[in-house]
């Protein structure tokens, strides 16, 4: 399984890296991304991605510009929020934009697995 | 706010692999003297509407547990009153965590913009002062070590 990871905090990424161990999604191929602009290059670079874990807010270009990108190129590609916030405001606009799940911060491996589970299957 | 010792535990306890406790302590002149960091938290219109201040041991404990450093990394540092790069960028997501304790139906978007190391800079100062509500916590992060943070808000 191949992750893309984007956030603007070193130390957030580690804690995503963390939870998805815990989660059982220890074996995924992980790629890092510090903002919505260079995830989304990453993105197009590597269209074979199965799964994008964002942060919200986020220098250049935030996790909803991402998400909107990404929509855009036509992938349904499952994009999870990772956030601190999250309003019901916030969920009503993520899934209008086609946002699949949101995590909430701080998480451990079970909120992970609630939340990735139904879109990705469980870790093998 | 929902600051008490139950929520900062489950918030905060949430961030680190090891079992972890926190507990009310009574405000005083003391524990905000031995404060060596205070974050920033603002509205929607990026007014500041609470502090968080904290002392050397809970920043290097918390720090090097969510970075999973050896303990002796955050005692040394808390020995010598130093605040490692390494733990203060740590410390930064325990800040940005804690903003979710200042959220009310009136405020909901309470973020954490940035901290403050050193001395209280005079608009912190003269925010504490002003604060309507400062709780103080001791807060233990099982096989590191414990530290105080202080809420302050507006």
């Amino acid at each position: 399984m191949k992750i893309l990871v984007a956030d603007d905090s070193r130390v957030m990424r580690m804690l995503v890296r963390r939870g998805l161990r815990q989660a059982g999604y220890g074996n995924a191929e992980i790629t890092e991304a510090c903002d919505g602009a260079e995830a989304y290059k990453a993105f197009v670079a590597e269209p074979s991605f199965d799964l994008i874990l964002s942060d919200w807010n986020m220098p250049n270009m935030d996790g909803y510009g991402f998400l909107q990108n990404v929509r855009a190129d036509g992938s349904r590609i499952p994009f999870v929020f990772v956030t601190t916030e999250c309003t019901e405001e916030m969920r009503e606009k993520a899934k209008e934009a086609g946002a699949d799940r949101f995590i909430v911060k701080p998480f451990d491996g079970d909120d992970v697995r609630f939340a990735l589970e139904p879109l990705v299957g469980a870790a093998a | 706010m929902n600051n008490d010792a139950i929520n900062v535990h489950q918030l905060l306890g949430r961030l680190f692999e090891k079992p972890c406790s926190a507990s009310a302590k009574k405000f005083s002149k003391q524990v905000y003297k031995s404060s060596v960091v205070y974050g920033r938290f603002v509205d929607d219109k990026g007014d500041l509407v609470a502090v968080v201040s904290a002392d050397a041991p809970f920043v290097c404990y918390t720090g090097a547990a969510i970075m999973m450093l050896p303990a002796a990394i955050a005692n040394d540092a808390t020995e010598a009153d130093e605040l490692p790069e390494e733990l203060t960028e740590a410390f930064g997501e325990v800040l940005n965590v804690l903003s979710r304790l200042f959220n009310t139906p009136e405020r909901p978007h309470c973020r954490y913009t940035t901290a403050d190391y050193g001395k209280a800079p005079e608009d912190i100062k003269a925010f504490i002062k002003a604060s309507s509500s400062r709780d103080s916590f001791g807060f233990e992060v099982g096989g590191y070590g414990d530290g105080t943070v202080t809420l302050f808000a507006a």
